[in-house]
């Protein structure tokens, strides 16, 4: 049994770790060009999606951040995939931050990280935003479909496209029309919701209060923590223009502290290789531009 | 649960060892073959509650993705059927070493079954085989989609690049020798989530000696339960593997 093995410009380790829950992650290390003062990527679960991510996002992401000298970890919180449940009672939502504290402590231990990007999809990108507040060791969040609040253009777009679209509104006038299906069928609206109800704890752990969110971005970015947000076409049930999030925190959303992308062709989970390398481009790119940042505010 | 890089440098695969927890059965091994693209996704929390079930029945498991899959090395686009065949024989040596046991059994979720079925044919040391969900093709043996609903492969760019179209086909093809091949393992159990069509059962029923097949009536772990990418817990369908694998199996 080995925990691990290399490539020509990374190696990859398993590791087992953690005082309160054994966790399990995967350290994607450069062989050439590692600096322990470059920011470490660590990569948080998209919800109760394993650490391979959607579609293997995470493990692609890790492997070129790898590539182009940045150490990464992805590691799976406790409860999911393969780490096993907490049993120290705490609160999901603790949890969670207990488990990126020790994370970044073994990383400093083990690699001599002392700054960190986070970065996560869905769940992942509000535990991101929710750790980057609290701890100054991170200097820089990804948030890829973060929660995120309509504004009055985001329905009138909405609603126009639905108006424009003929097609959608013959479909309206017949009876097989979902609007005319589920007021036959009560059933159908009550399962939806319990569906919903049902969802996993941890869709929970999230950040739901616009003012709440505001305050994270303030205190995360005061400190000099730099924030990238990326919204999917995915994702357009809550966010359909490219300068929304602006829109709804005109004073806190600003370049260069914080940068959003939008990426409208592309799913919420990823699916295409294109899109994903398209993200991870832009990532490497601002990863670097984090890094830069970091040495020119220390000389 | 220990989690480690296994076999030959140039494509070293992820895998999860569950030791036995209780020894009372002695000392029996059993390799997971997943299934491929989005389904092995789906499926995982399924798998890892199954290991777990079987370790504390005093199983040796071990989980494990093959290669350029999951956590494993290697690009999603460049692997094919013959190299996952190989690497599930990887796995068995790899559980065999660690538990120094003399053969296991394997379990094969969709197209793992498959790739599952190929080792056990070519190897002797396969001591048992579970097919969960094994995709059937059409009687007339031409396209999916299938037996179990449909399978939403083969599309490489929608499913993260996993499985071209000719290793889908060149699977569903070596399904057509498997169930005329000799060399089947002499005890089997086939799950269904759904009904199991009665040709697939005849057939497997002529070729193994002992042959259990159970449906059960739950949604499939390899389909995605809402929209957040995984699949339900298949609680009745691990119940059904414990209770074979309990059995003397």
């Amino acid at each position: 049994m080995k925990t691990e093995h290399a490539y020509p410009q990374f190696d990859e380790r398993s590791v087992q770790y953690g005082l309160s829950t054994r966790l399990n992650g995967i350290l994607t290390r450069p062989t050439v060009q590692y600096s322990a003062t470059r920011p470490c990527l660590v990569i948080l679960n998209a919800g109760i999606l394993h650490k391979t991510g959607p579609n293997r996002l995470h493990v692609r992401l890790a492997r070129e951040a790898a590539q182009n000298g940045i150490a990464a970890f992805r590691f799976d919180f406790a409860g999911v995939g393969d780490s096993p449940p907490r049993n120290d009672g705490k609160s999901l939502a603790d949890g969670v931050l207990i488990d990126i504290d020790e994370t970044l402590d073994l990383l400093e231990s083990k690699i001599g990280a002392k700054r960190f990007i986070l970065a996560g999809l869905c769940s992942g990108a509000d535990n991101s935003l929710r750790a980057a507040r609290r701890d100054p060791r991170i200097v820089g969040a990804v948030l890829l479909d973060p929660t995120v609040h309509r504004t009055p253009r985001w329905y009138a777009r909405h609603y126009l496209r639905r108006a424009i679209d003929s097609q959608r509104l013959q479909r309206f006038f017949t009876p097989e029309h979902p609007a005319w299906k589920n007021f036959r069928n009560l059933r159908t609206l009550i399962s939806r919701q319990t569906q919903d109800k049902e969802r996993p704890d941890l869709f929970r752990t999230g950040l739901s209060d616009k003012q709440e969110i505001a305050v994270h971005i303030a205190e995360a970015t005061a400190r000099g923590c730099r924030l990238f947000y990326g919204f999917t076409g995915g994702w357009e049930e809550h966010y359909n223009y490219p300068n929304q999030l602006h829109e709804l925190y005109p004073d806190l959303i600003q370049p260069p502290n914080v940068i959003v992308r939008h990426y409208p062709r592309t799913g919420h989970t990823f699916k295409s290789t294109e899109h994903r390398q398209r993200l991870i481009d832009d990532l490497i790119h601002w990863f670097d531009q984090v890094g830069h940042h970091i040495s020119s505010s220390r000389s | 649960m220990n989690c480690f890089f296994m076999g030959p440098e140039p494509h070293p695969l992820y895998a999860i060892y569950h030791p036995p927890l209780d020894r009372g059965l002695g000392g029996k091994g059993i390799v997971l073959c997943n299934a491929l693209g989005s389904e092995s996704n789906r499926s995982h929390r399924s798998f890892r509650v199954l290991a777990d079930s079987l370790a504390r029945s005093g199983w040796h498991v071990l989980r494990f993705d093959y290669r350029g899959t999951g956590d494993s090395s290697g690009d999603e686009n460049a692997a094919q059927m013959g190299d996952w065949i190989e690497d599930i024989g990887s796995a068995v040596d790899e559980l065999c070493a660690i538990a120094d046991l003399p053969g296991a059994h394997l379990l094969g979720l969709r197209l793992g079954a498959h790739l599952a079925t190929a080792v056990a044919l070519e190897r002797s040391d396969i001591q048992g085989l579970i097919l969960w969900d094994p995709v059937e093709n059409e009687p007339n043996g031409t396209n999916p989609p299938l037996w179990n609903g449909s399978v939403d492969q083969p599309v490489p760019d929608d499913l993260g690049g996993t499985l071209s179209t000719t290793e889908f086909e060149r699977m569903l093809i070596q399904r057509e020798r498997f169930i005329t091949a000799s060399g089947w393992p002499a005890q089997a159990l086939v799950i269904g989530s759904g009904s199991i069509p009665r040709p697939f059962s005849e057939i497997l029923n002529r070729r193994i000696d002992r042959l259990q097949i159970k449906e059960v009536s739950e949604p499939p772990p390899w389909l995605e339960e809402s929209d957040f990418g995984a699949g339900p817990v298949a609680a009745n369908g691990i119940r059904s593997i414990a209770s074979w694998t309990g059995e003397g199996s």
